[in-house]
This record gives structure tokens, C-alpha cells and sequence, in this order.
């Protein structure tokens, strides 16, 4: 019934969502552009202790963007997709098969203004995807796979925003952030309610002839999650910082690197199981860094290019569940790329890339350092009309 | 089923047939009146959406395709280990 229910609620947002933009795009006067991207990710993995996984995702976006007026700017987009999870461990197997969420959103620029451009944006998360399945087996690591889950509840975002354009290279923009997420059922917690955020960010971004800039930081706050209708806990506020530089060495040869760092105050958990939330002794979240750097060579019709990535979380997390500290964790990957284009308005893409990850040792629990090695293989086809 | 993806399929044919055409400063003007790099005021400005968002959902970011943000950064591990059973950390070792 509530599948059901879900699907109806989709349908009609795929409706609304055409019935908006077909006036809009046959009013023909002004620049409009849709885009149309479906992808094929698979990741695999194993560990030395004999547990392996593996994950295949299919999502697609669709999304038009343009201007209905000559001051507003507007962009819509459906995301969805469908995934399988598989992990096996001690011989035993847990699979799990769903479509994904679903994402409907717009975001709405008003251009009037010289030096000062608001916008505003609304998202909306549908629950198309299953949220609980077995007993948590086919759920992974992130660090490994494309998602750790295949759902959540039905969730709304609102961002209200401005680009501040310092010259023509340069643009500043300022955003405050609210998400509200709605309850659902999740393996192995019953009825999970999690934390409504607050969010701002501010950057700064550069475009110059041959470089590229961008400069971030942002910071989350959330409110209680409560499960099965009392008090979870309180997830810490979360800062963080990304920098991307792009360059470009001449007609064919370019090199891009992005750095992020993240990093997220002390949770307020249950203890002893019983309410109310007290501040956690350990911070159970992990400072994250990454780095990813990619070189491209690319001509008028194709790309090729090499990704070296890497990323380190400095403690993986305390579970205060059953007061276990487990021990830093660092990834590596290195992956080929390359992009041909079928014609003007269609490009393919395609990705391979090799990951390797240690977890170091935690002499707490003895438990020895984990090694886990993987593939990530990426296809895509982007089609602008 | 059926009934939803015929609605799906029109919702989508119906705004294939889209007119493109230039048009200058389309993403407005600096204060001295020059137009502002489109590029550049589209990418601050989803990033922007994406970092007060981050929690909208773990497989259908508010973004563009292929723009994803790093999930590890922007968002704490802790809530997807309360649901899930990484393999790290709680299935017994063989």
C-alpha cells in the first residue's frame, strides 16, 4: 500500500514536472537546454579476511534548464535510478535489489539585479527506494561503494542563496540551508527519524582563460534523531572545506585536482540506553581529507585521461554501542578515463579504476589490519537537446 | 505500474521539443554591467545547494549528474553505521 502510495506520489511529480516545462520550453524565445545522462557503475571488492561485495548502480538525471523570463533563471531536475547490493561473509550471502530514491528539485535565479543575483532552491527527496533489507549485510562502507543504502524517508531541502559577481572572473556566494527528513523504517532500528539540518556556506570561485578556481566551506548543525519514537542521539555539527584548481596546459592537456577536509564536533548519545542525550566521551565521527588529482588529454571528439585519488578518515569512528574505537582508515585509487563524443550534442564515458584500502590495527579488540582491494567501473551516456 | 511509467514517458516526451537560441548574460551582470561567466555562476551556485544540503538523500544528491559531492566529507559516517553492518566493524571474522 505504501509502495504504492510512493509510486503515485512520484507519478504526479513527474507530471507536474511536465506540465511545467512544456509551456515553458515551447514558448521557444529564449536559451533552453535539457540534458539526459544514465550511467552504469559497478564497484567490487574484497578483504584479506574473506569477505567480499559488490554494488551495481543505474542512475539516470534528467534536467532543463533556461530562462522563462528574461530576469529569472530556472532549472529543474528528476533524479532516480535502481541498485544491487551484494556482500558475503563466512559463507553466508545477503542481496538486496530496489530502485533508488527519487529527486525532484528546481532552483530559481533572479538576474535583474547588476552585481547581485538571488536564487532560491527547493528539493525533494521521494522515498522510491527501499529502506530496509535483511539484516544490514547488504548495506557497505561508502568509502567503498557508491551508497550505503537504497532509501530513506521523504525529505525536503530549501536553499536560499546569492552569487555576488566581483568582476567577470570572480564570484562570491553566500546560502543558508534547511533540510527537513522524514521518518522510515531501517534495518535493524524500526522506525528511524533522523535529524532535521541548518546549513550555510560561503565561496569564493575564479575562471580565468587557462585557470580554474573554486574555494568552499560550509557548516551543518542537526537535531535530535529520535528512533522508534525516543531520542537516538544528536548528531555534531559538521564543517567542511573543498578547493578545486583546474588548469589548462594548452589546446589538449589539462590537470584538475580537488582537496576536501571534513570534520564533525562530538555526538550527544543515550547512555546506558536511557534518555536523556549526553555528550559522548570519544568523538564517534571521523576527520576525513581527500585529494583527487586528474590529467586529461582530450581532442575535438575524445578524452583520455588518469585520476590518482586519496582519502584518510583519522579515527573510523567510535561506536559507543559496543565501546569499540576503530583505527584510522586510508584509501587509494588510480583509474583510466576517457570520453568520446557520438556527436555534437551525445558523449560517452568511460571509467575503470582500481582501489586499495588498509584499516589499521586496533590493538583494543585485536583485530588485525584489514586490507581491502576493489574495481570501480564507470559507463555513461550524456545527451544534450 | 503500467500507469506509472506512461506518466513518466509523458512527462518527459512532453518537453523534448525544445527551441535553442543565445542569449547574453544569461546568468546576469556584474555591477558595472558586464556579463557574468555562465559557467562559473552555474557551478558556485549548485555547490552552493549541495553543501546547505547535504543530508537530502544518500543516492540522488541535488546536483547535476556526474557533480556528486564527496560523500565522506559531507556527511558523518556514523548515521550510515547505525543502520548498516559495515563490513569492517561488525560482521565476525571468518
Amino acid at each position: 500500500m505504501k509502495q504504492r502510495h510512493h509510486r503515485r506520489t512520484i507519478a504526479l511529480a513527474c507530471a507536474a514536472v511536465g506540465l511545467t516545462a512544456a509551456p515553458l520550453a515551447a514558448r521557444g524565445e529564449s536559451a533552453w537546454s535539457q540534458s539526459l545522462s544514465v550511467s552504469m557503475l559497478h564497484y567490487q571488492w574484497q578483504d584479506d579476511a574473506g569477505r567480499r561485495g559488490a554494488q551495481s548502480f543505474l542512475p539516470f538525471a534528467w534536467q532543463l534548464s533556461g530562462n522563462p523570463a528574461e530576469a529569472l533563471g530556472m532549472q529543474l531536475m528528476l533524479r532516480s535510478g535502481w541498485m544491487r547490493s551484494r556482500q558475503t561473509n563466512a559463507g553466508q550471502t545477503a542481496v538486496a535489489d530496489s530502485r533508488t530514491d527519487t529527486l525532484l528539485g528546481g532552483t530559481f535565479s533572479y538576474l535583474a539585479l547588476p552585481g547581485l543575483q538571488p536564487f532560491l532552491s527547493l528539493n525533494a527527496n521521494l522515498p522510491s527506494g527501499r529502506s530496509r533489507y535483511g539484516n544490514g549485510q547488504a548495506h557497505m562502507d561508502e568509502d567503498v561503494v557508491a551508497a550505503p543504502t537504497h532509501g530513506e524517508g521523504r525529505n525536503l531541502g530549501l536553499t536560499a542563496g546569492v552569487n555576488v559577481p566581483l568582476s567577470e572572473d570572480f564570484v562570491a556566494t553566500a546560502a543558508l540551508g534547511r533540510t527537513r527528513r522524514g521518518s522510515y523504517e531501517a534495518t535493524n532500528l524500526g522506525r528511524f527519524d533522523p535529524g532535521d539540518n541548518r546549513s550555510w556556506s560561503l565561496g569564493l570561485g575564479y575562471e580565468g582563460d587557462s585557470l580554474s578556481a573554486r574555494l568552499q566551506t560550509a557548516h551543518t548543525s542537526e537535531s535530535e534523531t529520535r528512533r522508534n519514537g525516543v531520542d537516538y542521539y544528536r548528531a555534531g555539527a559538521h564543517r567542511v572545506t573543498t578547493f578545486s584548481l583546474a588548469y589548462a596546459w594548452n589546446g589538449h592537456w589539462a590537470t584538475r585536482a580537488n582537496f576536501s577536509r571534513g570534520r564533525t564536533e562530538k555526538n550527544r548519545v543515550l547512555v546506558g540506553g536511557a534518555p536523556p542525550l549526553v555528550e559522548e566521551t570519544f568523538n564517534s565521527n571521523s576527520g576525513v581529507r581527500q585529494v583527487d588529482v586528474e590529467t586529461t588529454y582530450s581532442t575535438q571528439h575524445y578524452a583520455l585521461g588518469v585520476q590518482l585519488g586519496w582519502l584518510r578518515r583519522d579515527h573510523n569512528a567510535w561506536q559507543p554501542t559496543d565501546s569499540r574505537f576503530l583505527s584510522a582508515k586510508e584509501r587509494w585509487s588510480l583509474g583510466l578515463n576517457g570520453q568520446y563524443a557520438l556527436d555534437q550534442n551525445a558523449r560517452l564515458s568511460l571509467k575503470a579504476g582500481r582501489i586499495r584500502m588498509v584499516q589499521d590495527e586496533n590493538p583494543a579488540t585485536a583485530v588485525p589490519k584489514t586490507r581491502t582491494t576493489g574495481w570501480q567501473f564507470v559507463a555513461g551516456l550524456d545527451w544534450r537537446f | 505500474m503500467s500507469a506509472y511509467r506512461t506518466v513518466l514517458l509523458i512527462a518527459l516526451l512532453a518537453v523534448i521539443p525544445v527551441a535553442q537560441a543565445a542569449e547574453p548574460c544569461r546568468e546576469g551582470t556584474t555591477a558595472d554591467g558586464r556579463c557574468v561567466k555562465p559557467g562559473l555562476a552555474q557551478s558556485m551556485r549548485q555547490q552552493a545547494v549541495g553543501l546547505t544540503q547535504p543530508r537530502l538523500s544518500y543516492t540522488a544528491p541535488p546536483l547535476p549528474h556526474g557533480t556528486d559531492p564527496i560523500p565522506g566529507t559531507l556527511r558523518p559516517a556514523f548515521e550510515a553505521q547505525q543502520f548498516a553492518a559495515p563490513y569492517h566493524t561488525r560482521l565476525p571474522r571468518r
